[in-house]
């Protein structure tokens, strides 16, 4: 198990910059990291999200799947270069038709994130940069770290997952001090947003001795 | 719910009985939507295979809120056969709504209100929506503050993976609203194996095919009768709900066998009984019958049918059916009818005048039509003048009075050759395919679907 | 009418001096001469003789079995790059050993600089392209074919018209008309040799004479001749209504002029389009080398449109570069082929602004198509089914407008792993959740879990292989360090397996990982 960064108590930076990167802390964390990056549009945008990836990726990871992304229309654009992803999603971002263009790409030079910011901001969008590790230099006003962590307790099954949890880590923020925040997955409109602290950590439930029941009810 | 909740369920009531019985059932309550129709063959499944029968139905009132009852007395029974026959009378006197075209034939209009006003003596079950929410418990609350007897939450399993989380929540609603939660099966067949019928059912009912349909099907195969070993696993924790059943089941002491055939009275003159005016007037019409003479055969006979009549006490009925057929043929202009079928070995009948089989011609054997043995009432079928039964219909309605008097119907049910054509459609085959399959089935079958 | 036609022989030759034939067995297995070179002909083979003979006759004759297929492909090519100087090119086939094509160029004449120029650049190109070819132009195609093969006009074709195409067609002789063997016997055998011939004769008169019909076919190939009757062809390829072609007397050998070219296309092409209220949804651009090649790029829109703007911008997406010029193209053609009527009405009764974004939505997923392709620029599209993987489909985001999923059940996850992956996992039976579990090699220890959500198989559905599709139970569960899985169980303990060794014991499978 990994050991949990400090949380943070600074306010947690919700507004997205232009251009982010964020990267999963381990491999299995990419689903929590496509959920935090979903959360990376500016609030009530409805426009669809575009992302980019190669096919390796996606056969690693698995495919977005809409019914559980729901609420977001989804645009996938498998590439195979890194050159093409990141025409795909400078195309995105500048259009103004997308709200985020997310894409899984290693290498980015400072020039072509430059290039991302700036049509990001021309197209009143958000980028997010999904790399495998966060290294380089970069034009991204923040970069991330996401890690799954233990679910909030269902109050009506404590035998059950609960409201998903994430640790999102600010690893760097021009202008801002890196932390990190508790994030949960609100049940009824399942968008993320900072947990109550005073709700128990997810990883402290559950302490049976034995398997979960197989109570199949 | 059987297969007389009319494309929806898919098992018949024998089925049910039959199968609740292999899983080591004690007792099954049927609840069919807004009908008592399938009851009597769920009673002879019942004591076919020594269950008992909890006898209910499934209301559906017309805001799309259900409500399952199961009368405890015969007293109950009565009242939950009003209120059903009220809520098919007003689907049929109520004008049409802007929308509708025309009234579907078995449609029923009921709102709580009504069912609360006849509501006494009878045990409710609330069914708990898939997604029971703050608006649910307030109905909930409502609804049991307001009913006069025995209210309780019937919880299902639905088999979406958040069972007990949904049980959980359905349990402590039920603690803060003071309706007791009851488990339930929500059945829709008897064996899982039914599930594809049951599936089929839907489309027809929807209107579609079966690759159309989607999830307008049920997810699963789940809804068929459970052990109650498996039953305990699905409530675990609940066994509170489980126990709720056989309190229900126990409490619930109505019996269709305490039906018994009541007759109304029939006006008869002062000064006499049923029997004694039938009397009178079959001495009176055999004497104009045979003017000559009553035979002494038939004497003989006319007393023997009276003493059959007066034991199985259906002197009123007789009285009826001649008071109708007299009105009929002492119109200015008369009305022509004519009895037949077995009424015809009644020389009661033909002295009457209600038919017109001479017995002196025509051997006639009154066990062919009554009989003490047997159990059922008689029968008599008269024929009216086509064009004129509509008068004889208001007759009845205006002697009797239109709350007293009705037409009998029968529950539309498949024949094989429609039953052949509606599942092929369901299953995409075409016309001509279905037609031939149709063609290859005999007659109009017997037992329905 | 005007057509033309140029007569070619196939010619394979290596040294054009050594007499060459391509055989063909015939239905009892003969060799037959098929196609002979100048110089066989010369020394007197023909066609149709058998190779024995020609053999006898010639022994140092070379011989190779003659490919039709491969004759008609090439003729068939040939026509399709003929179609830079006409949108309807059709096929002649080798009747006598001379393959042909017909060029209907009415009205287009004049784009070449009129009807000898026309000919003229025909006969030099093909000969370029390696294809000697006789030429000629004619008010039908029937006359054309006459004239191409039994003209004179030395070397350039013949060029008639509706008035002097009965004066060229009266010397030729009777064959000429593309009759058969035994009508041309018919008629030699009447002392009817030349077409001339044929004039002063009643027409009735013609038709009676020749029987069995074979009059008639004379009579109708003279009226098709002489432009009486009508005479259907087919062309290689459809004419699309909107198309734009140029040539150019220099040709054109980079991108950038391609480009230039290509924008002067477009400007062509729109004006029609706007004139008759239609756009297009799918252009093709055709370019045609002076080798004889041709080479095509095609771009598809979600949307009909007509601006020359945005498709020059999409062909440059979809790479011009793409495009192999060869040697130079000396013509290009814009078609479009796919069109319909553009309406003004078109996003009135959506919101200004929501119109404006459809619109920048679109032309973001018809010009992401154009590089990447259909089949990469994907959109999910909802399918009403219980099957998880079925319940969504991905398909080209061309046209479509991708929109949001519904999740009434709340517990789907966000990848979806497709196909699903094995896991191996200890549960309590019949239907407990795991309490352990394998996946990739690394195992996992359950802390929390829940389900089965239960999903029967879809019973009407065809069975790919003949192993029984079972229940899935779905479980969510989480795992000690924090991962959340979505796994199932494919088969019932109890109603689906019995425990039977012969019997396939139920299996866990990974389907997707929740956040």
């Amino acid at each position: 198990m990994t050991v949990a960064p400090p949380l943070s108590s600074d306010l947690y930076p919700e507004p997205p910059a232009p251009l982010e990167e964020a990267c999963a802390s381990e491999p299995r964390d990419m689903a929590a990291l496509l959920l935090f990056a979903l959360s990376r549009r500016i609030a009530g945008d409805r426009r669809p999200v575009l992302m980019t990836a190669p096919r390796v990726w996606f056969r690693e990871h698995g495919r977005p799947y809409g019914p559980g992304a729901a609420g977001v229309p989804l645009i996938l654009a498998p590439t195979t270069t890194t050159a093409e992803a990141l025409w795909a999603l400078e195309q995105a971002l500048r259009s103004g038709a997308v709200a985020l263009a997310l894409g899984a790409v290693d290498g980015a030079s400072l020039a072509q994130t430059r290039r991302l910011d700036f049509a990001a901001r021309q197209g009143e969008a958000v980028g997010l940069i999904l790399p495998r590790r966060l290294d380089g230099l970069s034009a991204a006003r923040r970069r991330w770290c996401i890690s799954t962590r233990g679910s909030a307790t269902d109050p009506d099954d404590p035998r059950a997952p609960g409201p998903a949890r994430l640790v999102a880590e600010l690893v760097r923020g021009r202008g801002e001090r890196p932390g990190a925040w508790i994030l949960e997955q609100d049940d009824e409109t399942h968008r993320l947003r900072l947990a109550d602290r005073l709700a128990g950590d997810g990883l402290a439930a559950i302490g049976h001795a034995g398997a979960p029941s197989g109570l199949a009810a | 719910m059987t297969n007389f909740s009319f494309l929806e369920g898919a098992s018949h009531p024998a089925e049910l009985m039959h199968q609740a019985k292999s899983l080591g059932l004690a007792a099954v309550g049927v609840a069919d939507r807004n009908t008592l129709a399938g009851m009597v063959r769920a009673l002879m499944g019942a004591e076919a295979v020594d269950l008992t029968l909890v006898v209910g139905s499934r209301l559906g009132f017309t805001d799309g809120t259900e409500l399952i009852v199961f009368p405890r007395d015969r007293a109950a029974y009565g009242r939950l056969c009003r209120l059903l026959s009220l809520g098919k009378s007003e689907a049929f006197s109520s004008p049409l709504r802007e929308e509708e075209t025309r009234i579907e034939k078995a449609e029923t209009r009921l709102t709580f209100e009504q069912a609360l006003a006849l509501g006494e003596g009878m045990i409710a079950l609330v069914p708990a929506p898939e997604r029971p929410d703050a608006a649910f418990e307030a109905r909930l609350a409502a609804w049991r503050r307001r009913w006069p007897d025995d209210l309780y939450l019937a919880a299902a399993p639905l088999w979406r993976g958040d069972d007990r989380a949904r049980i959980n929540r359905l349990a402590a609603m039920a603690q803060r609203t003071g309706a007791p939660m009851i488990a339930t099966n929500a059945v829709l067949y008897h064996h899982p194996g039914r599930r594809t019928l049951q599936d089929v059912l839907t489309c027809i009912r929807e209107g579609t095919t079966i690759d159309r349909a989607g999830r307008r099907l049920q997810a699963n195969a789940e809804r068929h009768l459970k052990p109650p070993a498996q039953m305990a696993r699905l409530f675990r924790g609940h066994e509170a709900a489980l126990a709720r059943t056989m309190t229900v089941a126990r409490a619930c002491t109505f019996s269709l066998r305490e039906l018994s055939y009541q007759y109304p009275d029939e006006p008869v003159p002062a000064g006499y009984s049923a029997q004694g005016w039938l009397a009178r007037l079959t001495l009176k019409g055999a004497r104009s019958r045979w003017p000559g003479g009553v035979p002494k055969a038939i004497r003989a006979i006319i007393l023997k049918e009276l003493r059959l009549v007066r034991e199985l006490r259906y002197a009123p009925y007789f009285l009826t059916v001649h008071d109708i057929v007299s009105w009929a043929r002492s119109r200015p202009d008369p009305i022509l009818c004519q009895g037949r079928g077995s009424a015809a070995n009644s020389v009661i009948c033909f002295c009457l005048g209600i038919t017109n089989v001479d017995p002196t011609r025509q051997e006639v054997l009154i066990e062919r039509f009554i009989s003490a043995n047997r159990s059922e009432p008689p029968d008599i079928d008269v024929d009216f003048e086509h064009e004129r039964r509509e008068q004889v219909m208001q007759y009845v309605y205006q002697r009797y009075g239109r709350d007293r008097a009705g037409i009998v119907a029968t529950i539309i049910h498949y024949r094989p050759r429609s039953a052949i054509r509606d599942v092929g459609k369901v299953l995409g085959l075409t016309e001509d395919v279905t037609a031939r399959m149709a063609d290859t089935v005999w007659g109009s079958g017997g037992a329905g679907a | 009418m005007r057509a033309r036609r140029p007569a070619s022989p196939p010619d394979p030759a290596l040294d054009p001096q050594t007499p060459f034939a391509l055989v063909l067995k015939n239905s009892r297995g003969a060799a037959i001469l098929h196609a002979l070179n100048p110089a066989a002909r010369r020394a007197g083979l023909r066609r149709g003789q058998t190779q024995a003979d020609a053999r006898a006759m010639i022994p140092h004759l070379i011989c190779k079995p003659a490919d039709p297929e491969a004759d008609a492909r090439a003729l068939t090519a040939l026509a399709v790059w003929a179609g830079r100087w006409s949108p309807s090119v059709s096929l002649d086939p080798a009747s006598d050993g001379l393959e042909g094509l017909f060029l209907d160029v009415t009205g287009a004449t004049h784009l070449f600089g009129g009807e000898a120029a026309l000919l003229a650049q025909i006969r030099d190109r093909l000969a370029e392209a390696g294809a000697r070819a006789r030429v000629a132009v004619a008010p039908t195609p029937g006359a054309a074919w006459a004239l191409a093969r039994w003209g004179e006009a030395g070397g350039e074709g013949v060029i008639a018209d509706e008035e002097t195409v009965r004066d060229h067609l009266a010397p030729l002789p009777v064959e000429a008309l593309r009759i058969d063997q035994r009508t041309l016997a018919q008629a030699r055998r009447f002392g009817l040799k030349r077409i001339g011939d044929l004039y002063p004769m009643p027409r009735a008169g013609l038709a009676r004479r020749f029987r069995d019909g074979a009059g008639v076919g004379l009579v109708q190939r003279l009226d098709q001749a002489l432009g009486f009757t009508g005479e259907a062809l087919t062309p290689v390829r459809p004419p699309p209504k909107y198309r734009a072609w140029r040539t150019w007397m220099e040709p054109v050998e980079d991108i950038e002029g391609v480009a230039a070219r290509l924008s002067e296309l477009a400007a062509d092409l729109s004006a029609p389009l706007l004139r008759d209220g239609q756009g297009a949804k799918a252009l093709t651009l055709t370019g045609f080398r002076s080798d004889g090649g041709t080479s095509g790029l095609s771009v598809r829109m979600g949307r009909a449109g007509r601006d020359a703007g945005i498709w020059l911008r999409l062909f440059r997406e979809a790479g011009l570069g793409r495009l192999e010029l060869g040697l130079g193209l000396d013509a290009l053609m814009l078609t479009a082929d796919e069109v319909e009527p553009m309406t003004a009405l078109q996003g009135v009764l959506e919101s200004e602004a929501g119109t404006k974004q459809a619109e920048s939505l679109a032309a973001l997923i018809d010009r992401l198509t154009a590089r990447l392709g259909e089949d990469r620029v994907l959109t999910p599209e909802p399918v009403d089914s219980w099957v998880p993987e079925r319940a969504e489909r991905w398909r080209p985001a061309l046209g479509r407008s991708p929109t949001a999923a519904n999740d009434d059940t709340g517990r789907r996850p966000l990848l979806l792993l497709d196909p699903p992956e094995p896991v191996e996992a200890i549960a309590e039976l019949p239907d407990g959740a795991p309490a352990r579990f394998t996946w990739r090699r690394l195992s996992r220890r359950v802390t929390r879990a829940d389900g089965p959500e239960r999903l029967s198989p879809e019973w009407w559905r065809p069975r790919p292989d003949d192993r029984q599709v079972r229940t899935r139970d779905y479980y969510r569960v989480e795992d000690d360090e924090g991962g959340r899985y979505w796994l199932f169980r494919e088969g019932l303990y109890g109603r689906e397996y019995s425990g039977d060794p012969d019997e396939r014991a139920p299996s866990w499978w990974m389907h997707g990982v929740l956040p």
